[in-house]
């Protein structure tokens, strides 16, 4: 009995970790032990079929939700049902009836080959032999990797472990995915086919997927509906679009500049800026930041955020006026950045 | 296109998941050669080191022997320390392989993904060593048949009823090695632990030495051991050619521990489990 196959309601989850910080200097008690609430009730209801994301910066409690959705982790608190089934009490029907992408990479074993990789998991999802078979060279040629399915995967690539991670995750057929961070770490090239492979999942099969993500860009072209997630709390809810309507009379000016510990503030105190957030530089230079200033009129405010980085000797290396993002969304949800 | 879920559980679709697990271990054992030349010799020269030092004790007419065998219950001394030093590897190694294959799974990893699956822990757990049981029973026959050909052995008496002690013994002591697994989960690093109680296991139960020279409180402490009873049950069949009835009371003791152990050492790794899960540290290492 499969339940609704392909949803997921949470009600009231709550998630507290005891974490041990060093104490200091008695020997006999070098640490001492703290509540971290890790998840602070988080209400949530997914369709079969839907393509969810959630987003948010690192630690911010993604990973943890996904983690108790597949019963690795147990709630402190809260219900919560995955494909009908409750992950506490029916914990073993809940593994039966979903795909998981965890830490990709290393969720496959590396002595071993692609073919022996899924030949020993399509046993443990207890899948008949002759079924087996036909899936795994299905998966092996969906993912791209039939010609390679008898080599060890440690001579693999990340990209290629990656997608050796995804026909894992498919193995059984699940009604739901749950993908964490399945692009992370990987090429610009790789990151692309694995994002279209999964989309082509989700659309051709009708599989719901619930993605976690720190990517903006990722949530925006992938999800149907995204959870924005901040200090283990979902503060925003609803499709990409309807988010970043929300900032619909907002512009925002990206400035990449030399770093200056006072541009920021300056920036802010610009005549029309709203917020400022500073991240690292997209060219990784430790000498320049990127500045996203939301204002009411961008072009109008451009002139004068030139000049407070002229009056402060901040070279600008690059400044575009744009449409606001999901980052912008969070920026103004939060008035941090993703990455900050 | 296939649709719909694909696992179908049954009683064979279990079976087929121990083999892949057995057959995963088979795979990772020999893909490093290092294991198997270690596998070859290893068990030989732990054995020969024992063997040599007690021919330098016996004498080159083994005049020195009388205490021993007094002790003993028997002169040949070749096949007492073979009897108990391959029975303690042996055990040693079901002892450990179940915690040490979920060591590995964590290092490498893989130990969150095998507990994704739908299969039940302790399925995972025999399967993880079952292995490694496996190759340790070769040991056994190999070093048995190499220490043959260098010294001579005279192992008499029913090997049937050896083989029924080996393995009410091996049950008891997998029970053991469920509370390792649980140790493994909570500590992580389980070597160092592994060493202490190796060496305690060996200096108690009567491996290299009748127990019966031990102090005596030191020996009530044994007789909690699964190994002692069984080694010692082990050398009166094939070396003194004691019959069933001259052991069923040791047996019983034996038999006791066969399901006591492994019931309290799953309930342990079950309460173990839940608390890893609680905290969150399964994959931590």
């Amino acid at each position: 009995m499969m339940g609704r196959a392909g949803s997921v309601e949470i009600n009231g989850l709550r998630k507290t970790f005891r974490t041990r910080k060093r104490a200091g200097k008695t020997f006999w008690k070098p640490h001492r032990s703290e509540k971290l609430e890790a998840i602070a009730g988080v209400d949530l209801s997914i369709l079969p079929g839907e393509f969810f994301g959630l987003l948010g910066p690192n630690g911010a409690g993604k990973t943890t939700i996904i983690r108790m959705l597949c019963t690795l982790l147990e709630p402190t608190a809260g219900e919560v049902r995955v494909n009908g089934f409750d992950v506490c009490k029916d914990a073993d029907h809940v593994r039966a009836s979903i795909g998981v992408l965890l830490h990709g990479e290393r969720s496959t074993y590396w002595k071993l080959t692609a073919k022996e990789n899924l030949e020993y998991f399509a046993a443990l999802y207890h899948i008949p032999p002759r079924v087996a078979r036909s899936r795994i060279s299905e998966l092996l040629e969906l993912v791209e990797l039939s010609d390679r399915a008898d080599e060890f995967v440690e001579r693999y690539s990340s990209g290629m472990k990656q997608r050796l991670a995804l026909a894992k995750a498919l193995l059984n057929n699940p009604p739901l995915l749950m993908l964490d961070e399945p692009t992370v770490g990987l090429d610009p090239q790789s990151a692309r086919n694995i994002r279209e492979f999964i989309a082509r999942q989700c659309r051709e099969e009708g599989k719901t997927v619930i993605l976690t993500t720190h990517y903006m860009e990722e949530a925006d072209q992938l999800c149907q509906r995204v959870g924005i997630i901040d200090h283990g709390r979902i503060i925003a809810l609803d499709a990409p679009a309807a988010l970043k309507d929300r900032l619909h009379q907002e512009d925002v000016v990206e400035v990449e500049a030399g770093a200056n510990g006072e541009l920021a503030e300056a920036l802010r105190g610009c005549p029309g800026a709203l917020y400022v957030a500073a991240v690292a530089a997209g060219n990784g230079s430790p000498t320049a930041k990127r500045y996203r200033i939301h204002t009411r009129d961008g072009r109008a405010c451009l002139p004068r955020i030139l000049e407070t980085c002229a009056d402060l000797g901040a070279r600008v290396e690059f400044v575009r006026v744009s449409q606001p993002t999901l980052e912008d969304v969070f920026i103004n949800l939060t008035g941090k950045a993703l990455r900050d | 296109m296939i649709t719909g879920v694909l696992s179908v559980k049954s009683p064979a679709s279990h079976g087929r998941a121990l083999l892949a697990l057995t057959k995963k271990g088979w795979l990772h054992f020999v893909r490093y050669p290092t294991w198997v030349v270690a596998m070859l010799f290893l068990p030989l020269v732990f054995t020969l080191q024992y063997v040599y030092v007690a021919k330098t004790f016996a004498g080159p007419q083994g005049d020195a022997l009388a205490g021993f065998a007094a002790q003993a219950g028997t002169a040949d001394y070749v096949s007492f320390l073979t009897i108990g030093l391959l029975i303690w590897l042996h055990l040693n190694s079901m002892l450990w392989d179940i915690g040490h294959s979920l060591r590995m799974e964590q290092m490498r990893g893989t130990l969150e993904h095998n507990w994704l699956c739908p299969v039940p822990r302790i399925l995972l757990l025999i399967g993880g060593s079952l292995i490694h049981v496996v190759i340790s029973l070769f040991w056994i026959a190999l070093v048995l048949g190499q220490v043959a050909l260098l010294f001579g052995l005279s192992l008499q008496g029913n090997l049937w009823l050896a083989a029924l002690i080996m393995l009410v013994m091996s049950v008891a002591v997998y029970g053991f090695g469920f509370c390792f697994a649980a140790l493994v989960l909570v500590h992580k690093e389980p070597d160092a632990l592994t060493n202490l109680v190796q060496s305690i296991l060996l200096v108690l139960c009567g491996t290299i030495y009748p127990i019966s020279i031990l102090p005596g409180p030191l020996q009530s402490v044994a007789k909690g051991f699964p190994l002692t009873w069984g080694i010692a049950d082990l050398r009166a069949v094939l070396l003194q050619g004691r019959s069933f009835t001259d052991v069923s009371g040791n047996l019983a003791v034996l038999a006791i521990f066969a399901v006591a152990f492994p019931c309290l050492g799953y309930l342990a790794f079950r309460l173990v489990e839940g608390f890893v899960r609680r905290r969150g540290t399964l994959s931590h290492y």
